[in-house]
């Protein structure tokens, strides 16, 4: 249930009057419809009666932004915007065509069937007027929600309106006065009218200019307001288990440390950049795996691969940084893509183990890193001492592959 | 260490993270001798006490806007006697990339820890560059990890030694333990680092332009 009258910026054909009536009435669309179709047959009311609405029925979007709270309406008019471009131009069009299709073929069936006499010559002027008029009054919407895109086609067909609006009402005067007088009331207006512009000019141009205004400081409202709902949704909550944490400085440090990754990611992640490479599937895990452990994992990529056949090398990754995190604390990973091979180096500072004393039935190192590194055609070597541990692994890319790393890598 | 502690200004626009970091030097070997909060109060600042490294921080306040690097290229008169480390929380490519190409010696982040930091400030106070894993990282990326033998400008080209120092410190290795991996001193790991430095700076190769034009740079 809607409170307020409101144009909908969907479900409209024309104007979106008879979708708001609906809406605030509560009525089935259709019958509101065929009401206004009605009252437009019987005598013409309901053609004056939408346009009336038309005019002081506003806009969805303008109610919005008047409303109460004014960041979330800027965040929800960035949201909606996109939504009903198509079904104004494409809809409205045809709708208009039909009616003024339907209104000829009133007036010829009236003409013939009922042998009434029509005043052409007052019919068509009016008619071509109101057509001018529907269409001005379409592009003002539709400029109203779009802004600069498209904006020459919309002027274009506003100035088409005006002059079929100019060109009936001339047409109507023809009719009454003569053409010398015709002439002179032309140039007499067209005076009346420099003098109107020469005083509105700039109040209009101070009405564009606030207007602009707005709109670019509801672009940053709205660009504060997506930051805010951020901050609130990550970051404060995170502080909260922060301070309800502070007794276990492992929680404390693995919250922390958790919200920055998520931060960062949302500071500097580029959102144009392809999903799915070695980066991202190899920070995915170290993020995982920082979480359950709470120890730092540092990944640095260089160099771009996608595809299933980094499978195994990621697997193998995964268990060596693991391996870091259980046994030696803060890991640091490092990653190369070339077009011929992948490599992946997991490097820790821990005090270093002795393989050969590794029991044949712990399967963590031998099977999960070197045995799924070989079964996939690659390598991996095991290179441990005082200074920590470094798990090296190299993955060969697949040959009909060569290429398409190539143009990864560029990508 | 018998040597003069090295004079130190940090400049950060965050109160508490300076004083952080000033507790954290190692008071034997380093001397805070002025900090900053903004470009401007940072450019006066280092124009008057002529410190032997700046701890800076990458985004700040002030000035055109230009944050840390803003600060280095308004500095450029007194290198090479004041060097600058550039220390901030930030690992985008472009905000790392600009203050080394603006004249810093090396890239730290906030999290590192006051020995590391310490050291890093040593280093850079003895001439040398201070790379992270992640700068190395963005060096490989940048000038491309594939050994082309011949290249018309030596700019445009890591040698295959440099790339593999770069790798060896993206890997997290250590100067000395890059050294022992490849055989030679950690005098030559310095000079090699210090050479990709220069490159980095100096290099207009198109690939780095590209590169960096890719990530929104420049």
């Amino acid at each position: 249930m809607h409170s307020v009258l409101t144009r909908p910026a969907e479900g409209r054909v024309v104007a979106g009057v008879c979708a708001g009536l609906a809406r605030y009435l509560g009525l089935p669309i259709g019958w509101v419809r065929a009401g206004v179709v009605a009252l437009t047959l019987l005598s013409g009311v309901g053609v004056v009666f939408y346009a009336w609405l038309w005019i002081f029925v506003p806009d969805e979007h303008e109610a919005v932004l008047t409303a109460g709270d004014p960041v979330r309406g800027a965040a929800e008019q960035v949201r909606e915007t996109p939504v009903r471009l198509g079904s104004v131009l494409g809809q409205g069009w045809q709708v208009i065509f039909g009616v003024v299709l339907l209104g000829v073929a009133a007036v010829l069936a009236l003409q013939l069937g009922a042998g009434i006499r029509m005043n052409w010559g007052l019919i068509g002027p009016v008619a071509v007027v109101l057509l001018g008029i529907a269409l001005a009054w379409l592009q003002l919407d539709t400029l109203r929600e779009a802004g600069r895109a498209g904006r020459t086609g919309r002027i274009s067909s506003l100035a088409l309106g005006l002059l079929l609006v100019m060109a009936g009402v001339l047409a109507l005067a023809a009719g009454f006065v003569g053409t010398d007088e015709l002439w002179l009331g032309l140039l007499v207006a067209g005076v009346i009218v420099a003098g109107v512009v020469l005083v509105a000019a700039p109040w209009v141009l101070k009405a564009w200019r606030d207007a602009t205004a707005k709109t670019s400081a509801l672009a940053v409202q709205t660009e504060r307001a997506e930051i805010a709902a951020h901050l609130h949704d990550s970051v404060l909550q995170t502080l909260a288990l922060i301070q309800k944490n502070a007794d276990t400085p492992s929680t404390v440090v693995r919250l922390a440390r958790a919200q920055e990754r998520d931060l960062r990611q949302y500071l500097y992640q580029d959102p144009s950049r392809p999903t799915g490479t070695l980066t991202d599937r190899l920070g995915d895990l170290a993020a995982a795996i920082e979480d359950d452990h709470g120890q730092p994992i540092e990944v640095v990529t260089v160099g771009s691969a996608t595809g299933p056949w980094l499978d195994p090398v990621l697997q193998a990754s995964r268990e060596a940084m693991l391996n870091g995190v259980r046994h030696a604390g803060p890991v640091q990973v490092y990653a190369e893509a070339r077009p011929e091979a992948v490599e992946v180096f997991v490097k820790d500072r821990g005090p270093g183990f002795d393989l050969s004393a590794i029991p044949a039935d712990r399967l963590g190192i031998r099977e999960s890193v070197v045995g799924r590194m070989e079964r996939a055609g690659g390598t991996a070597r095991i290179i441990t001492g005082d200074g920590g541990t470094e798990v090296r692994l190299h993955l060969p890319a697949p040959a009909e592959n060569g290429k398409n790393g190539e143009e990864g890598r560029q990508g | 260490m018998n040597r003069a502690p090295v004079r130190v200004v940090i400049v950060d626009d965050h109160a508490i993270f300076r004083t952080g970091l000033r507790a954290d030097l190692d008071p034997s070997a380093i001397q805070v001798v002025g900090e900053a909060g903004d470009v401007d109060a940072a450019v006066r600042t280092i124009h008057e006490v002529r410190p032997d490294v700046v701890l800076l921080d990458v985004h700040l306040p002030g000035g055109r806007g230009g944050g840390g690097a803003e600060v280095a290229a308004a500095c450029q008169e007194l290198a090479p006697r004041v060097r600058f480390l550039a220390i901030s929380v930030s690992d985008a490519a472009e905000d790392v990339v600009a203050v080394i190409r603006a004249g810093a010696r090396g890239y730290v982040t906030k999290t590192i820890s006051g020995a590391d930091v310490s050291d890093a400030v040593q280093r850079v106070a003895g001439g040398d560059a201070v790379f992270s894993p992640r700068l190395a990282g963005f060096v490989l990326d940048a000038f491309g990890t594939a050994d082309v033998a011949v290249r018309d400008e030596e700019l445009d080209l890591l040698s295959a030694r440099e790339l593999e120092v770069m790798r060896l410190i993206a890997r997290g290795y250590t100067y000395k333990e890059a050294a022992r991996e490849l055989f030679i001193s950690v005098r030559t790991v310095e000079t090699h680092v210090s050479n990709v430095l220069r490159k980095l700076q100096l290099s207009n190769r198109h690939e780095l332009t590209r590169w960096a034009g890719e990530r929104g740079l420049l």
